[in-house]
């Protein structure tokens, strides 16, 4: 009888309904965040010569682009380190942080860039003001750059299945795939799930989605 | 194997399927249920807020701003927190405290624990620790001991992987293409664990409901003791009653049946009294008309004996002096006679003297009248005593000496003292009373006489008076053998005596007794066996007199 009388109490459904209703919308935006992939620009398809880094003439060189203090980014670190462990030694990594002029110096050294430095075989530099970035084309945290002995590219996008989440990606996976069976490269973007590491030109963006863009 | 594995299934189901019971025991497992289900709700009350503080420290810390560059706003995983977790536990919470232990509390309370278990999951960055958090809510949720929360929070999980799956496969599989089953592969996992549960759950309202049953049946006999005790009770209650009741007209009759008693032995002891006062007054008129009567009688010839001794004296003299000149004669007429015939009369009369011893004679003559004359004044003074004791023309009440009145019945009774013992008298300065003291005296001679007869020997007798502004005090005692307690307060009772039979009537105290109340005074008297006793009288001094029936008696 009090079962009935409480579901029969149409208030109380109602606020369940709304209650159910604000809660799947809420979820909607998480999600929709999550797998909302930052907006990057068309990169490099070759070896700019950049100054300080350079091209490894007997393995694919790696670059990976953060920002600091990107929260998504420590996602990029933990599958970055995952993919080390299968391509040890096959391939020349750079982490390039985001610093301004406009902080001190110190402030590029966050935990990420600790966790960072802590990888082996990982060379981890500042990118002041993102100079670098601006040369590759490279505008998001976790964006990673492949590219192959020749200093033709290999490889664009990220390594993360959504924001900040870690685990298998299919960008990890075609770099593994690239690395290690030496596939031939497939041109088809990998969406990048971070915080912008540099306001883009609208007019030179491209926007990927989780799927693809050519 | 399968026979093994068989058998111990069938074990397992036997010991977790539903119990049937009846009614009585439906309504304590659902009271117990009922506590479970509140006492988790709280529990959970306590977790949501501790997950929503965890969520937003998850937040702050992991992710709490997003950059473009050099600039940075609040990350939306700090709104999420905040925001959407205030959501997911604003419902369960209110349920809670609206609607505690009720079935739709359960469930919602499990959908917000499901999805809070996924904002943590998001918030956390997608570590896989966090997603532990599914299965330990699964667990915190058997605590309801209902399978149905269980699948209830299940199909939330469930649901949240269908839909991940649907719409962001990358998200949670890592691949943007995944097969439709793979979500399953999740919730596998969960299904697993809700086996473990679901069993855990059914055992656990198997083991409720045999306890229910068990608990009613119990309480069902405690109940059916109870009423036999209470009914016991009862029944002894209207014993008791009953018996109080009885007990009450019981006492009521004894006590109307005492007072009857009192009455009667009051109106007994009354009557013997008035008896023994009729017969005292009776005895005593009668006794005081004899003596007055015997004094009369005394008193006529005792006075002219006297009379005629004293005459009887005088002519003695004349016969003595007569004798005398009668020798002188006979001395003459011997010398001058001699051998004649007056010579032979006067040898006769010499040899007569000679032979009577008449000078002795006439010597003798006057001891004899004295000692008769004082014989006579003794018996004058007995009568006189006698008239003083009798006092028949004093029977009314008038003012009068005490003291003469002790004297005067010591006197009275003087023989029976005399051998036994000492009179030691305190006479105080006490003033005349008004009283009957006729009726005194033979109190006080009731009293002295007693007091000789406790004597055994030789003894004291004490008389002491004394006054008060309003009332004069007698006290008269001995150091004879005492009285023992036990008798003591029957002493003035009518016929009550220690004598032995025949020598006291047991009328003497009584009368007295009623002779001091009728003067409006008191006796008391205390008494030591062996050491002695001693009676106390007190008379007032204008006492008005109560006309006793031997007052009535003696006047009429």
């Amino acid at each position: 009888m009090q079962k009935r009388a409480v579901l029969k109490n149409w208030r109380l459904m109602l606020t369940l309904l709304v209650w159910a209703g604000v809660i799947i919308y809420g979820v909607v935006i998480l999600m929709q965040y999550q797998n909302k992939p930052g907006i990057t620009q068309i990169t490099s398809s070759q070896w700019p010569n950049p100054p300080g880094i350079s091209l490894a003439k007997n393995q694919p060189t790696m670059l990976l682009f953060m920002h600091p203090y990107c929260p998504c980014s420590r996602a990029t670190l933990d599958n970055l380190s995952r993919l080390l462990v299968k391509t040890h030694n096959k391939v020349q990594i750079y982490i390039l942080f985001f610093s301004s002029s406009k902080f001190p110096q110190k402030w590029v050294l966050s935990d990420t860039w600790n966790e960072a430095s802590k990888l082996p075989g990982v060379h981890v530099l500042i990118d002041r003001d993102g100079r670098i970035a601006k040369q590759f084309q490279a505008s998001i945290s976790g964006q990673v750059l492949l590219y192959g002995t020749n200093g033709h590219k290999l490889f664009d996008g990220g390594i993360t299945p959504s924001r900040g989440h870690s685990g298998d990606s299919s960008g990890s996976a075609r770099i593994e795939s690239l690395i290690l069976k030496q596939t031939q490269p497939i041109f088809r973007s990998v969406a990048v799930f971070g915080c912008p590491i540099q306001h883009i030109n609208r007019a030179g963006r491209k926007v990927l989605s989780n799927d693809r863009l050519d | 194997m399968i026979d093994w594995i068989k058998a111990y299934l069938q074990r397992a189901w036997h010991v977790s399927k539903p119990v049937s019971i009846d009614e009585d025991a439906t309504v304590v497992l659902q009271q117990r249920q009922d506590e479970i289900y509140r006492n988790t709700d709280g529990l959970f009350s306590i977790l949501f807020m501790l997950q929503y503080i965890m969520g937003i420290i998850f937040a702050l810390t992991l992710s709490p701003r997003s950059w473009i560059g050099e600039t940075s706003s609040i990350h939306l995983h700090v709104w999420i927190a905040i925001l959407l977790g205030a959501v997911i536990i604003s419902l369960p919470l209110f349920l809670i405290y609206k609607y505690p232990g009720k079935s739709v509390t359960r469930h919602a309370i499990a959908i917000a624990q499901s999805l809070t278990g996924a904002v943590l999951i998001h918030l956390s960055g997608g570590r896989i620790e966090t997603h532990f958090h599914i299965f330990g809510s699964l667990a915190f949720l058997a605590f309801y001991r209902d399978w149905r929360v269980l699948i209830t929070a299940s199909v939330i999980t469930a649901t949240y992987h269908l839909l991940g799956a649907l719409f962001w496969p990358q998200s949670i599989y890592g691949a943007v293409i995944v097969s439709e089953w793979r979500w399953l592969e999740h919730v596998a996992w969960v299904v697993f664990e809700d086996i473990f549960l679901l069993y855990s759950c059914l055992k656990s309202t198997h083991d409720m409901q045999s306890i229910a049953q068990r608990q009613t049946d119990t309480n069902r006999l405690n109940k059916s003791l109870f009423e036999e005790n209470e009914e016991r009770k009862k029944t002894q209650a209207q014993l008791e009653h009953l018996q109080k009741q009885l007990e009450g007209r019981v006492e009521e009759r004894t006590i109307e049946l005492e007072k009857a008693n009192v009455t009667v032995e009051k109106e007994l002891e009354e009557r013997k009294r008035l008896e023994a006062q009729l017969i005292q007054a009776q005895k005593m008129e009668s006794i005081g008309q004899l003596a007055a009567g015997v004094a009369h009688e005394i008193n006529n010839p005792v006075g002219f004996v006297m009379s005629n001794l004293g005459t009887l004296a005088d002519y003695t003299q004349v016969f003595k002096k007569l004798f005398a000149y009668y020798e002188d004669l006979v001395q003459s007429l011997s010398k001058e006679a001699q051998g004649s015939e007056i010579t032979e009369h006067l040898s006769t009369i010499q040899t007569f003297v000679k032979e009577e011893d008449v000078p002795f004679l006439l010597t003798d003559i006057g001891s004899l009248l004295k000692e008769s004359q004082e014989g006579t004044l003794r018996v004058q003074e007995i009568v006189k005593n006698l008239k003083s004791f009798a006092r028949l023309d004093e029977s009314k009440y008038k003012e009068a000496n005490i003291h003469e009145g002790i004297d005067s019945t010591l006197k009275v009774i003087w023989n029976e003292l005399k051998y036994k013992c000492t009179i030691i008298k305190h006479y105080g300065d006490i003033p005349n009373i008004y009283c009957n003291p006729g009726q005194l005296n033979q109190v006080f001679m009731n009293l002295l006489v007693n007091a000789a007869h406790a004597i055994e020997e030789k003894g004291e007798i004490t008389i002491t008076t004394a006054s008060t502004q309003k009332s004069i005090i007698i006290t008269m005692s001995d150091n004879g053998s005492g009285i023992p307690s036990e008798k003591i307060a029957k002493i003035f009772d009518p016929f009550f005596t220690t004598k032995p039979v025949g020598k006291g009537t047991g009328l003497g105290l009584s009368i007295s007794y009623g002779i001091i109340q009728d003067h409006g005074g008191s006796i008391e008297v205390e008494s030591t066996v062996g050491k002695g006793t001693c009676f106390t009288i007190q008379l007032p001094v204008q006492a008005a007199p109560n006309l006793s029936s031997q007052d009535k008696v003696a006047t009429s």
